[in-house]
Parts: C-alpha cells; sequence; structure tokens
C-alpha cells in the first residue's frame, strides 16, 4: 500500500492535484482513498459532484456511540474512496488534535484493512505544521511527502516550513521528501525560482503544472479534469503527474 | 456523563502510576506540569515508591515550543546513568503531551536504540481518554504485559490477569489448576526479577479475571489464550467458570469436596446477619449486580447497590435484580447524592468503601476490587468478612485512608 501526503499553503491547489490523480489512478484500475486532513472539508468535493460528504470528526458529533465506516467513506462516481477528517465546531476546540482524533476513529474502524487501497492520499493543510497536522508524516502513516507549491513567497514560505518538519524528524523515520510539485500561477521566472527553492530544501520540483481554464471549467461541472476531459492537456498532465507519484521506487 | 457529576471521596485506586511498581527492576520518569508531579509524588510516598519515579517537568512554553524532543533524551541518559540501573524504564507522558499530539512512538524508538540493553515504553498519563475503547489503565496492564518476553518458550503456567494484587494462597484455583496439569498460577507480583517477570510470557493461557486485564489478553491472544472470568461471587456461575477452565486446559477435575464449605459459610453468615440490610457497590467489586443477586439468592437482604455503570457481563443480574424489586440502585456520579451522603438507603452493613461512604451503614467490609478472590473461596472469604464486619463498628475514614484512596 502506497501512502502519500500532500502538503501546501491554503488555497495553492492541493485538492485539485490531490482529486485529479486520485481520479486519474481509479480509471486505471487502482484503488484508492483520499483522506482530507483540512478542517476546510473540501479535499473531495469535486470527485463528489461538488456535494459536501460528512465529515469523521461530523459523524462523532452526531452518533457518538455507532458509528461504522460506511457513513465515513464515501465511493466517488469515478471509485475513489473519499474521506474527509473534518474540524472542530469553528472557533473551538483544536483542529490538530482532531485530525489526530479523526485518524484514531478511522484506525479503531480499520479503514484501510477493510478497503484495501492500493494508494492512499492525505491532503493535509500546510499552513500550520503542529503535532496533529503533522501525525500523516509520521511512522505508520504516509512513507512519502509532497509539497504543492507555486513562485509565490507565501507558498515557498510553508513549502520550507513542511520540507523542514520533515527533515527534523528523518531519524524518527518519519516519511521521506518526495520533491514539490510546481503549480504554476504564472510569475515571471516562476519554474527557476521554484527549483532554487526546492534545491535549498534539498529536494527537486518533480511535477510542473500550467494555471489552465480547464480546472474551473470541470469545477463547476462538478468534476475533476481526469473525468471531465481526461483527453484535454491538462486531463494527460494529471495523468502523467499519477504515474510519476506511483512509479518505483518507493518503500 | 454529560452533565453535573459528583466525586466521592471513595473513589481512587490503583492508577497506573502504581500499576508500574508491578514490573522489577523497573523505573518511572514522568514528563508532566508541576502539579501532576505532586500529585503523584505524594501518591508515592503513601504507598512507598518514592525511589522509583523521577520526573522532567514541562510547562506552557515546553509544550508550545516543543523542546521535550530534546529534553526527554538528555533525562533519560542521566536516569539510566544512576544506580541502581534500571531494566525498564517506563516514561510516563501527561495529558497536555497527549492532547498536543506529541511522537511518544518516535521518541521511544529513539532512546530505545541508544540504549538496546533496557526497555522503553510510553505510558499514558490520559484521563480524557476514559471513555473511549483505550482507557487509561487497561492500557497500561497491555502496556506491562507488551513487557513478557514473547520468546520464552512455552512453560506450563497460567497467567492471572486484572487484579493487581495475587489470590488468597487460600484460594482453590492453586490446587484446580495444578490437578490439571497447570505449573503455577503466575501474577506480576511474583517476579523478583525482571527477567523472572518477562516469562510470564511463555505461559499457556491468561485468565483475566477482572475487566482491567482484558485489553493486555487480547493484544497477547495470537499466541496466547485467554479466558475472561470476572470474578463472580454466584456459586453456580463460580461452576460454570471452572468448566471453561477446564475446557481451556484439556483436563478438569472433580469440584464436588469445595461445595460444603461454600454452604457452611455462608449458612454461618446468615445466621449471624440475619435481614440486616446490605449495600453493595462497584470498588468492592466488578459485578456488584452479581454480587447482589448471589445475596439475594443465599438469602440475605440487599438494599442498594452503588454503581459506576454496568458492565455487560453484569447486565442480566441487573435485569433481575430490576424485575424482582426491593433493591435501590445508585448511580455514583449522580450530583443528587450530595445532599445526602452518608444516609443513601437504608444498608447496615456495606460492601466496599463505595458503599460505605454514601450509606453511612456503621459496619464496613472493606473489600476493594476482588482483592485476593476468585471461585469457591472467594464466596467462603466474603462470607467471613461479612461476619467480621457485623461484628465490628468500622471507621470508614480509616479504612479509606489505610488503602490509601485520597491523594
Ligand atoms: N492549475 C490550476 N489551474 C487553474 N486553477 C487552479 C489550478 N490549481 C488550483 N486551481 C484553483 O485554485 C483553487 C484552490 O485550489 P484547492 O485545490 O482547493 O486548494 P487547496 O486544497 O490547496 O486549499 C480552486 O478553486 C481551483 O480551481
Ligand atoms: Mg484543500
Amino acid at each position: 500500500m502506497l501512502k502519500i501526503a500532500v502538503y501546501g499553503k491554503g488555497g495553492i491547489g492541493k485538492s485539485t492535484v490531490v482529486s485529479n490523480v486520485s481520479a486519474a489512478l481509479a480509471r486505471q484500475g487502482k484503488t484508492v482513498m483520499q483522506i482530507g486532513c483540512d478542517p476546510k472539508s473540501d479535499s473531495t468535493r469535486t470527485l463528489t459532484g461538488g456535494k459536501p460528504i460528512k465529515t469523521v470528526l461530523d459523524l462523532m458529533r452526531e452518533h457518538k456511540d455507532s458509528l461504522s465506516l460506511d457513513d465515513m467513506v464515501v465511493q466517488s462516481k469515478s471509485g475513489v474512496f473519499c474521506v474527509e477528517a473534518g474540524g472542530p465546531i469553528p472557533g473551538t476546540g483544536c483542529a490538530g488534535r482532531g485530525i489526530i482524533t479523526a485518524f484514531e476513529q478511522l484506525e479503531s474502524l480499520h479503514a484501510l484493512e477493510v478497503y484495501k487501497p492500493d494508494v492512499v492520499f492525505y491532503d493535509v493543510l500546510g499552513d500550520v505544521v503542529c503535532g496533529g497536522f503533522a501525525l500523516p508524516i509520521r511512522q505508520g502513516y504516509a512513507q512519502k511527502v509532497c509539497i504543492v507549491t507555486s513562485g509565490e513567497m507565501m507558498s515557498l514560505y510553508a513549502a520550507n516550513n513542511i520540507a523542514y518538519a520533515v527533515k527534523n524528524f528523518a531519524k524518527h523515520k518519519y516519511a521521506a521528501l518526495g520533491g514539490l510539485i510546481l503549480n504554476a500561477k504564472g510569475i515571471a521566472d516562476e519554474r527557476a525560482l521554484v527549483e532554487k527553492a526546492a534545491a535549498e530544501m534539498e529536494t527537486k520540483v518533480i511535477f510542473e503544472l500550467p494555471r489552465s481554464p480547464m480546472v474551473q471549467e470541470a469545477e463547476a461541472a462538478g468534476m475533476t479534469v481526469a473525468e471531465y476531459a481526461p483527453q484535454s492537456d491538462m486531463g494527460i498532465l494529471f495523468s502523467e503527474l499519477a504515474e510519476k507519484l506511483t512509479e518505483a521506487p518507493h518503500e | 456523563m454529560n452533565s453535573l457529576c459528583f466525586c466521592s471521596a471513595a473513589f481512587g485506586s490503583w492508577g497506573i502510576v502504581r500499576l508500574g511498581t508491578l514490573v522489577p527492576e523497573c523505573k518511572m520518569l514522568f514528563v508532566c506540569p508541576y502539579s501532576c508531579g505532586r500529585h503523584n509524588s505524594i501518591g508515592a510516598i503513601q504507598h512507598g515508591y518514592k525511589d522509583r519515579v523521577s520526573y522532567l517537568f514541562i510547562d506552557e512554553k515546553d509544550v508550545a515550543l516543543g523542546t521535550m524532543y530534546d529534553d526527554i533524551p538528555k533525562t533519560v541518559h542521566t536516569l539510566v546513568s544512576s544506580e541502581p540501573k534500571p531494566k525498564v524504564v517506563l516514561i510516563y507522558f501527561s495529558c497536555v503531551l497527549y492532547m498536543s499530539g506529541f511522537d511518544w512512538d518516535a521518541i521511544i524508538e529513539e532512546i530505545s536504540q541508544e540504549y538496546p540493553e533496557i526497555q522503553f515504553r510510553a505510558c499514558m498519563m490520559n484521563p480524557v481518554a476514559s471513555e473511549t475503547s483505550d482507557p487509561p489503565v487497561p492500557a497500561m496492564i497491555r502496556t506491562l504485559c507488551s513487557l513478557w518476553n514473547k520468546d520464552a518458550g512455552s512453560a506450563k503456567t497460567v497467567n492471572l490477569l486484572g487484579p493487581y494484587s495475587k489470590l488468597s494462597p487460600e484460594c482453590e484455583l492453586y490446587t484446580v489448576l495444578q490437578a490439571c496439569g497447570a505449573q503455577d498460577l503466575l501474577h506480576f507480583t511474583n517476579a523478583q526479577t525482571y527477567d523472572d517477570y518477562a516469562l510470564m510470557g511463555s505461559s499457556m493461557l491468561n485468565l483475566v479475571i477482572r475487566p482491567e486485564g482484558l485489553l493486555a489478553a487480547k493484544a497477547w491472544s495470537d499466541t496466547m489464550n485467554y479466558c475472561f472470568l470476572p470474578v463472580s461471587y454466584n456459586l453456580a456461575e463460580v461452576s460454570g467458570q471452572y468448566e471453561t477452565i477446564f475446557e481451556a486446559l484439556g483436563a478438569k477435575t472433580d469440584l464436588a469436596p469445595y461445595y460444603d464449605a461454600v454452604t457452611t459459610a455462608i449458612e454461618k453468615a446468615r445466621a449471624m446477619i440475619g435481614d440486616l440490610p446490605i449495600a453493595v457497590c462497584s470498588s468492592a467489586t466488578c459485578r456488584p449486580f452479581g454480587l447482589a443477586k448471589a445475596l439475594v439468592e443465599y438469602g440475605f437482604t440487599v438494599s442498594d447497590v452503588f454503581s459506576d455503570g454496568c458492565a455487560f457481563y453484569d447486565a442480566e443480574a441487573k435485569t433481575w435484580l430490576a424485575e424482582r424489586g426491593g433493591v435501590a440502585f445508585h448511580e455514583i456520579h449522580d450530583p443528587s447524592l450530595v445532599e445526602q451522603v452518608g444516609h443513601i438507603g437504608t444498608a447496615q452493613i456495606a460492601i466496599g468503601f463505595m458503599a460505605g461512604y454514601y450509606s453511612g451503614a456503621p459496619h464496613v467490609v472493606n473489600l476493594m476490587l476482588d482483592e485476593g478472590h476468585f471461585g469457591f473461596y472467594g464466596i467462603i472469604h466474603l462470607m467471613e468478612m461479612l461476619r467480621d464486619a457485623a461484628a465490628t463498628q468500622s471507621s470508614l475514614e480509616a479504612c479509606i485512608e489505610r488503602y490509601g484512596l485520597i491523594i
């Protein structure tokens, strides 16, 4: 089972990238599970026709004692098993702790043993790298961490922070840094800027996605590009990225 | 529990800290704020294990900055270099670390690599997890059992899991097991050295007689069978439990010789106590409703049951009592009890501190957590305890203090 955590600044395109890659892999016949780890809980929305699904924490709030895996894991039309960790009631609680609690809940119901996915994606908000949001990097979770970034300073800062967490915990056998995914914003010299930042983080840019109106067009239709227009330029890029992310070598 | 609650003075018992002392040649390190340290160091003095505990105090800053990741390995170094050298180090993490997503597994792995000759384990001081499927005490016992040696071969011994002390030497279980080919009944407290302790991993059966030992038995169930037989004071149930043990061991012995002594003990107690109303509670036994039902069946008068919920294996007895009527049930966290502490119900004899505290009964049986009890002996000894209690006026306060319930 290949487990990949995708981090990055809020709004940078993590969920877009992950959902498209998930859908592309599902098209190839892979069993994929995508777990949204962002209190915004919108990781899987384009997979589920634009409709939000119930989050693990919502379900825990609603029925404390009788939780079933079927309520938490929703299969998208494209076949992807979608999960949203969710968050505390906005303005209360602790979002990081919320991720831990949601993961514990999934584990206690043996989610991975039941659905046996070939690939698991953790789509994680990367602005805050606390004990909770770092959970997917830990031993037993993702083997590999990829960071989505553009050439903008803010997203490179966030990327650097995540890279630091991964490196800092390398001695604890945490996930390894799998590289940066450049989701371009169309700023001058963007590729070079991100390459330079990658070198400073001792990693590489493994893929580049251009900004494309096709993403919004598919989104408006309540779909991923991988489903809406798989043969479009963007559709082809997403399936190449899917290949790249799941190819050997990985532990 | 989602409303105002009441906590009685008789509520405490063995916590996860005192449990750690059951492992020979082990030192305990607490990573916690001062106040938790104060609490458990007083406990350690009261129970006589102050020399085995050390502290790494943390404050809000440390939690915010995550400095424990560096401080713990340094502290462990000091601890393991000081005499006597431990074979096991239990590191207790307080709930602030538990809540903040601290990665204790990573720390344990790091220091285990540094000191391969020492066993390190993370222990959670996380009472916030009490209502989960992984409550602190059963989880702690599972951790203690994880220190058993998996590769110690196989011995014809049986482990006793659940109670914190061993069974009374007078309990027939020893003889019965021997007659069934088992060499010995092992309990944490038998072991003088860590190596002895680790040998419990070679036993052929885990006999779980209180629910606290269940998680541990389940964790071992791949390589060691277990029977869950919560201590019962009901004669028919006790016989049934022995049948289960016979099945697990594939051997049996005649139980007939034990019955007479039980009947005699019951008759003697009943003759002395007559219709004096009795209260039962969940601090005395893991099956308060079962005990109440057994007493009623033996001809005693039971007036009250004080309990903290009702375990699945006790539910049938509760229904039986409810249908029959005549026994009042009290949920111990009910805040309306506050006003009437010492005057609840009509009992003259209380079995357990909790029942004594709430009822104010002048006679208290100082049974705690079914200590020393199992099988026919459990019934016989309880009957003796009832007679002793009836013969003396007891000071509940002294009992509670002697047991070290309040820290
Ligand atoms: N390559 C792209 N081209 C065009 N729009 C994009 C691209 N990547 C992301 N977006 C848009 O950016 C917005 C935020 O993306 P999202 O994946 O939700 O970010 P995140 O999950 O990182 O918070 C989305 O509305 C999406 O349509
Ligand atoms: Mg997102």
